[in-house]
């Protein structure tokens, strides 16, 4: 055995000792503050039973407020946990900061305690809350840091037990007021058990030299634990203030049930990333996951038991039927608060790494959260769903973080000699991705269209309850319904404007501008990865699908991330990869059905490189274990996927539609040939155009033979085989599928192989030009050519695939009474009609023409392409003219209207 | 880059290329798959109703016909594997000495930084006892002096006459090695250069063992790198499929004779400028074998300019060309024969580019076509899946080295292959011109002008085309314009650039070495 082999598995065995070790310390911290949980909320329940409900109200009040002033104060454990040496040394201080604080509200108590509800006994117990949780929290940081978990777990447990013994005492005697002094009494025994406590070595020997340095990191890292901690605890709590504030008692209510519950799931996690502190920061493999694996596992099984019992749980908690309404939307809040408890051990962890952007992450997600708030928070739901929104950004936020290609010196005591140059690339890049971020939001917000057909049916589906929204998925449409789900959130979000029904499209697109370019600079260079989020900005497909309400700009974005996280997987080998690709994999089933065809071809790829690794004598074991791990747990992740699948399959089977043509294919008159296999591609990489524009743009294939002898000699990296692969086989296999169903061939369904192209565009631009000058030129010439077919597709009326229905229902509103009547065809407008209400009755076309009392008929036609329909409107259409005057005959973009008198 | 800065000579740095044999069975499927794919586009365009202007479609498809027989002979030749056995690891000599070789080296012009290596190098050659004599038709002192100061014989001849063929010839009459290298006085070469190619001389049916050539300045990008670019698929999977058929010729220089041999032909025919191919058609008719050692023995230096390419390319053409007639009698057997008719009818590969790029045009300005009643995606149809895999099958058998540059630099001296034809229709005189060793460091021009005229024309026939009828079969032939105009830019536009467009990262790499070994110390990592 080599000396690097027994090197490697000392490494792993380390590792695996110290994971083992991790998840023990968390599971007994855990314990020790869902023991603590579970005491509190004995104690509530006995002091329920004991006080009057105007008494128990007052000491639910209490609670309340102690929690709330107890939430912000987790920051100081946080800093201990990374500096105990400063906890200590920082007790005179906070006594000194805080002191005042408790003396202020207690001399304010009179005033206070009618506005809070509280009496004023209650009023001068809560005022000792910030000097006695200050305390606490300072003392099981530090004991965090030293990593006394048994003490920290004795002051949990400490805290309710003599809460419950001494408040039911006291309660009895003095009632409320008793009640209150029970738990300040239980504080101060949290407080002297932790007092108490020390480490077994006293402070934890850092991972870096000591010294000066090492002083001042420790101080900063403290300090930025505090300052990330209290954001953090910003996001934890404003919905609740804010719901309170603002929100119609029963409104609040509402919220205030929904918080309670989920403040319990997050309440369960609160321990976890102070326990995870000291190991990330000195470094130790295995301590995140062990405590992001405890945080998801205490989050998700709270979303999940919610999921399952919502209604049990409310009735448990508040009585039968008085929060019945909510319990829909329980569960989401409870994933928020998961996604919040993992949140908060991602930021510990970075925290614990000196990374110095966390603050400002959790600080931009408190301001996210806040004009949310704003905007939506209007109902229970509403306020929900911004906290929703919010922690899944800073959950996404923290994992970006994360990633090695977005990482800059976390540490700059530990890497003070950084080059400068570096430095200036990165911001240079940040800066590059920024602008190009704007300018695409900005050209699809620009290329703004009317609805369309299935866009309506998206708005249509989403107008329901959500369970409702899942049966008509499932009995009637033909998608998964990951994409509708995000969508359905955003309508309670945002509305269901136009750009609110495009908001999820539009963000995917314009996150594809930089997961792009992370995918370019992994699989290639920097470059690459420029230019290929340059490429996205403009290129017409992606704008395109970018202002559709449907799942193709989340399908393209997904695809880029699986293709990246292969590609890092197979380079590396590390499991974290291999998690993304697995993650990246299932959503792209959820989103889209299609989507099996890229992870086929990857999943055979994953195969491939087995393959020829073991063929060439190199290890392969770690890659085979990542890839079998992944693929189990996309397998995992799709198969409550696919009951759903298999009943709409069946439904649509029954109705005798099967998963039939939808309603526009574009040109390739649903025929597989050569000419729609070259429509297909110009499509993927001009966008959509008018035929006479296709016609022309198809006569250039010659230029293909030049492509093939261009790519003679060109090198053939796991990068390019991968993205070609990622092309050409799903390619292939739609080609074979739409032999049977030839609507299949359209770009549409393939539509994950346009960032591949795009990305491979970017390589053959960055790397066939021998001269700097001669990239340069390529690449704007491309960027040129993708700008001019975005103009040609967005701001040409002959593009076929552009339907004003909105212009044609705006000027029948504009010009119609309330008598009038509205016909239209084909019947699938019904969703539009609906959509853009002409504010006149409407009706489908059928044999029977309005009666002769209606002033005026507008008739409606559109899919002229349709012969059965447009032969019924013209016979509609003979038959008014023989009962009434034609006034107007009106053009708009692939919609004709008639108005008749 | 500082203008003053010693480089390394890259002949000195080990070769970067090595011609191992393409995957056999990848070969074979390609193969299996090219011959329904070729029935399928020349059943589909010789049907007669796709007759367009006969005239046009009887060139179309004359031009077709040539392209597949070559292409048929590129299929055939790389499937076809030498399966003897390696020869035997043993001196030539049967008394155990090692054998007396004669190592010539002809020069007429090359200066001294170019020769002086070889000359060295040769001197350094193991497993035989040497004699390396330069031959100067230049007759120059200080090539006397080089010699005499590294110890090698000094050759110089009062006439120049049969150029280097007569070079040769001469020196023959003075030596009496029972064997002789050849070396061009660019090629450096390696210290075991004997020792390998001697070793299959132990057959005494073997006439000469032939051996790559390898342009070392190929690194440099440019026009050397694409000429190496066709040279690598010829010394790859080409020259091997030869060499299976007993049918590799010798390329001139880096090749081991058998004296018995040479003189049993008479030397090196003074009579061709391609002298080695009609030895070599010679050696075969009298009965002897020849050899084919994929091995980079020795290290040259490609053409830097495009004079320099454009005159190598002539040179070869008119030999190649005027030698069909002489291959076409020669009394050899049909696969030998086959052999060097494709090698020698390559040459006329230019005539069918001509009819390519003249289509266009002609559809443009006359509104003629080569077919008719067939629609574009129905040619497409049956032609890409034809051309693709032919494409796949150049990259297989050429491992990848065969570059679009490589392609390009072909297509853009069209032209050369045309004169070359006529000139041997005519039965004009060739000229021996020693290939430049060093780029002219100025642009050159007229040694495309052919080429940009074609350009031009091109470019104005596509732009009347565009201005006059702006409809989708004028933007098809616009294309294949482009495609024309792309081409033969990319081969031209070396002419246009200073010492043959070497490429700014061939200069990052340089810069890596500002600090270069001892010569000494290259010379024996180039031996490592």
């Amino acid at each position: 055995m080599s000396a690097g082999t027994i090197a490697l598995r000392r490494a792993a065995g380390a590792s695996l000792r110290t994971s083992r070790g991790a998840v023990r310390e968390q599971a007994l911290v855990a314990g020790g503050q869902i023991l603590s949980g579970v005491g509190n909320l004995i104690y509530a329940a006995v002091m329920a039973r004991m006080l009057t409900p105007r008494g128990f109200a007052e000491l639910a009040a209490f609670l309340a407020l102690f929690l709330l002033i107890a939430v912000p104060s987790l920051s100081l454990a946080a800093g201990g946990a990374l500096d105990p040496g400063r906890a200590r040394r920082r007790r005179g201080k906070v006594l000194t900061a805080s002191i005042p604080v408790s003396l202020g509200l207690a001399v304010l108590a009179v005033a206070l305690g009618p506005a809070l509800g509280l009496s004023v006994a209650s009023a001068l117990a809560l005022a000792t809350t910030p000097t006695l949780v200050a305390l606490i929290e300072l003392d099981r940081g530090r004991l965090y840091g030293e990593r006394a978990y048994g003490w920290v777990t004795g002051s949990l447990v400490a805290e309710p037990l003599v809460r419950l013994a001494v408040g039911v005492t006291l309660a009895a005697a003095l009632g409320v007021a008793g009640g209150a002094l029970g738990v300040v009494a239980g504080g101060i025994a949290g407080l002297a058990v932790a007092r108490a406590g020390r480490g077994p070595t006293g402070e934890v020997a850092p991972a870096v030299p000591s010294g000066v340095h090492s002083a001042k990191r420790n101080s900063g890292a403290g300090r930025l634990a505090a300052l990330t901690f209290l954001f953090l605890a910003v996001v934890q709590c404003q919905d609740i203030v804010f719901a309170n504030a603002t929100l119609s008692g029963i409104e609040a209510a509402r919220f205030a049930a929904i918080s309670t519950l989920g403040g319990a799931a997050v309440f369960a996690t609160a321990t976890i990333p102070f326990v995870l502190m000291p190991r990330a920061k000195a470094g130790e493999a295995g301590a995140l996951g062990a405590a992001l694996g405890t945080a998801a596992l205490l989050g998700g099984s709270a979303a999940l038991v919610t999921a399952i019992a919502a209604e049990p749980l409310l009735t448990l908690a508040f009585g039968p039927g008085r929060f019945d309404a909510v319990a829909s939307f329980l569960p989401l809040y409870m994933l928020a608060m998961a996604l919040l408890g993992m949140a908060r051990v991602l930021a510990a962890d970075a925290v614990a790494r000196g990374s110095r952007r966390v603050p400002w992450i959790a600080l931009a997600a408190g301001i996210v959260q806040l004009a949310l708030l704003f905007t939506i928070g209007d109902s229970a739901e509403g306020v929900g769903l911004s906290t929703l929104i919010a922690s899944t950004a800073l959950t996404a936020g923290l994992t970006v973080e994360r990633i090695p290609v977005l990482e800059r010196p976390i540490n700059r005591a530990l890497e003070p000699h950084l080059p400068s140059p570096a430095r200036r690339r990165r911001v240079q890049t940040a800066l590059i991705l920024g602008a190009m971020m704007l300018v695409g939001i900005g050209l699809r917000l620009l290329a703004s269209r009317s609805l369309w057909l299935d866009e309506a049916t998206s708005w249509f589906e989403t107008q329901l309850p959500y369970h409702r929204m899942w049966e008509v998925l499932r009995d009637t449409d033909v998608h998964p319904p990951g994409y509708f789900t995000v969508l359905w959130a955003t309508v309670r979000a945002f509305g269901d404007s136009e750009l609110a029904l495009r908001l999820p499209s539009l963000a995917a697109a314009t996150a594809l501008v930089p997961m792009l370019y992370v995918a370019g600079r992994a699989m290639y260079d920097r470059a690459t990865g420029l230019v290929a989020a340059g490429f996205a900005v403009v290129a017409p497909i992606v704008v395109w699908y970018s202002q559709e309400a449907r799942m193709y700009a989340q399908l393209m974005l997904l695809a880029v991330v699986a293709v990246w996280a292969l590609h890092q997987a197979l380079e590396t080998g590390r499991f974290r990869y291999w998690f993304v690709y697995a993650l990246a994999g299932a959503a792209l089933a959820w989103t889209q059905y299609f989507a099996f065809l890229p992870m086929a071809t990857f999943e055979t790829a994953i195969a491939v490189v087995a393959w020829q690794q073991k063929r060439a004598g190199r290890p392969v074991s770690r890659l085979v274990i990542g890839g079998v791990l992944a693929t189990l747990l996309i397998a995992a992740l799709v198969a409550p996927l696919v009951p759903f699948a298999h009943h709409q399959f069946s439904v649509n089977q029954a109705a005798g539609k099967g998963f039939d043509a939808p309603s526009q294919v574009g040109g390739t008159e649903n025929q597989i040939s050569l000419y729609a296999a070259i429509t297909n591609g110009i499509w993927a990489v001009f966008g959509y155009h008018s035929n006479a524009t296709m016609a022309n743009l198809s006569a250039l294939w010659p230029l293909l033979i030049l492509l093939a002898l261009m790519l003679l000699g060109r090198g053939r990296s796991r990068a390019t085989l991968l993205l070609l692969a990622g092309v050409l086989v799903p390619t292939a296999m739609l080609t074979a599928l739409a032999l049977n169903q030839p609507f299949l061939f359209e770009v549409r369904y393939n539509l994950t192989a346009v960032p591949f192209l795009l990305l491979l565009g970017a390589r053959a631009v960055t790397t066939w030009p021998h001269t700097s000058r001669g990239r340069a030129v390529l690449a704007v010439g491309a960027i040129a050519a993708f700008g001019l077919g975005l103009a040609d597709q967005e701001w040409n009326g002959t593009n076929p695939r552009s339907y004003d229905f909105e212009g044609a229902l705006h000027e029948i509103d504009r010009r119609s009474g309330p008598k009038d009547v509205l016909m239209y065809m084909p019947h699938d407008l019904n969703n539009l009609v609906a959509y853009y209400p002409p504010g006149l009755k409407t009706r489908r076309l059928g044999p029977n023409m309005p009666a002769k009392k209606v002033p005026r008929v507008f008739l409606l036609e559109s899919f002229f392409e349709d012969k059965a329909n447009d032969q019924a409107t013209r016979k509609a259409l003979t038959k008014l003219r023989g009962e009434r005057e034609l006034v107007k005959r009106m053009k708009f973009s692939q919609v004709e209207v008639w108005e008749f008198r | 880059m500082s203008g003053n800065r010693p480089t390394i000579d890259p002949r000195l740095l080990p070769p970067d290329w090595s011609p191992d044999a393409a995957p056999p069975r990848r070969l074979r499927l390609l193969v299996l798959c090219m011959i329904p794919l070729s029935l399928w586009y020349f059943g589909w365009l010789l049907q007669p109703g796709r007759v367009g202007v006969p005239l046009l479609f009887g060139i179309l498809v004359a031009a077709e016909l040539f392209n597949l027989f070559q292409a048929t002979g590129f299929w055939w030749t790389v499937t076809r594997r030498d399966r003897r056995r390696p020869a035997a690891r043993r001196a030539a000599s049967r008394d155990g000495t090692p054998p007396l070789v004669d190592v010539l080296i002809p020069t007429f012009d090359e200066p001294l930084p170019v020769l002086e290596p070889t000359v060295r190098a040769a001197l350094e050659m193991r497993g035989a006892r040497l004699v390396v004599s330069v031959l100067d038709d230049g007759c120059r002192p200080e090539v006397a002096s080089m010699a005499a100061r590294l110890g090698a014989r000094y050759v110089a001849r009062e006439e120049s006459a049969g150029a280097k063929a007569g070079n040769i010839n001469s020196a023959l009459l003075s030596t009496g090695s029972p064997y002789v290298a050849v070396l061009d006085c660019d090629h450096v070469p390696r210290p075991e250069f004997l020792e390998r190619t001697l070793e299959p001389m132990a057959d005494e049916r073997v006439a000469f063992v032939q051996t790559p050539q390898y342009y070392a300045n190929s690194r440099r990008g440019g026009i050397a790198a694409a000429a190496w670019a066709q040279q690598a698929l010829f010394f790859g999977a080409i020259s091997r499929g030869k060499a299976a058929d007993e049918a590799m010729f010798c390329c001139g220089t880096n090749v081991l004779f058998r004296r018995t041999a040479l003189e049993s032909v008479g030397g090196f025919p003074t009579d061709s400028i391609t002298e080695d191919f009609v030895l070599s058609v010679k050696m075969h008719e009298r009965g002897w074998e020849t050899r084919y050692l994929p091995e980079v023995l020795a290290v040259g230096l490609g053409p830097e300019d495009m004079a320099s390419y454009v005159g190598q390319q002539r040179r070869w053409a008119r030999g190649c060309l005027g030698a069909i007639g002489r291959v076409l009698r020669a009394r050899l057997p049909l696969r030998k024969r086959v052999h060097y008719l494709l090698s020698s009818a390559y040459f006329l590969s230019g005539w069918a580019l001509l009819a390519y790029m003249s289509f266009p045009l002609i559809r443009i300005f006359t509104g003629a076509q080569p077919i008719a009643a067939a629609s574009a995606d129905q040619f497409v149809l049956h032609f890409a899946p034809y051309f693709c895999t032919a494409l796949a099958m150049v990259v297989v058998a050429g491992r990848g080295t065969y570059t679009f540059a490589g392609f390009a630099l072909a297509a853009a001296t069209f032209w050369v292959q045309i004169l070359a034809s006529l000139a041997a229709l005519t039965r004009r005189a060739g000229r021996f011109v020693v290939t430049p060793k060093q780029g002219a460091g100025a642009r050159q021009p007229l040694a495309a002008a052919p080429t940009l005229l074609v350009i031009a024309a091109l470019v104005v026939g596509s732009l009347w085309g565009l201005i006059h009828h702006r409809s989708p079969s004028t933007l098809n032939n616009v294309a294949f314009a482009l495609l024309h105009v792309t081409v033969l830019a990319s081969g031209a536009r070396w002419a246009l650039m200073r010492d043959g467009g070497p490429e700014p990262e061939a200069d990052e790499r340089a810069a890596e070495e500002e600090h270069p070994p001892r010569r000494d110390e290259q010379i024996a990592e180039a031996h490592r």
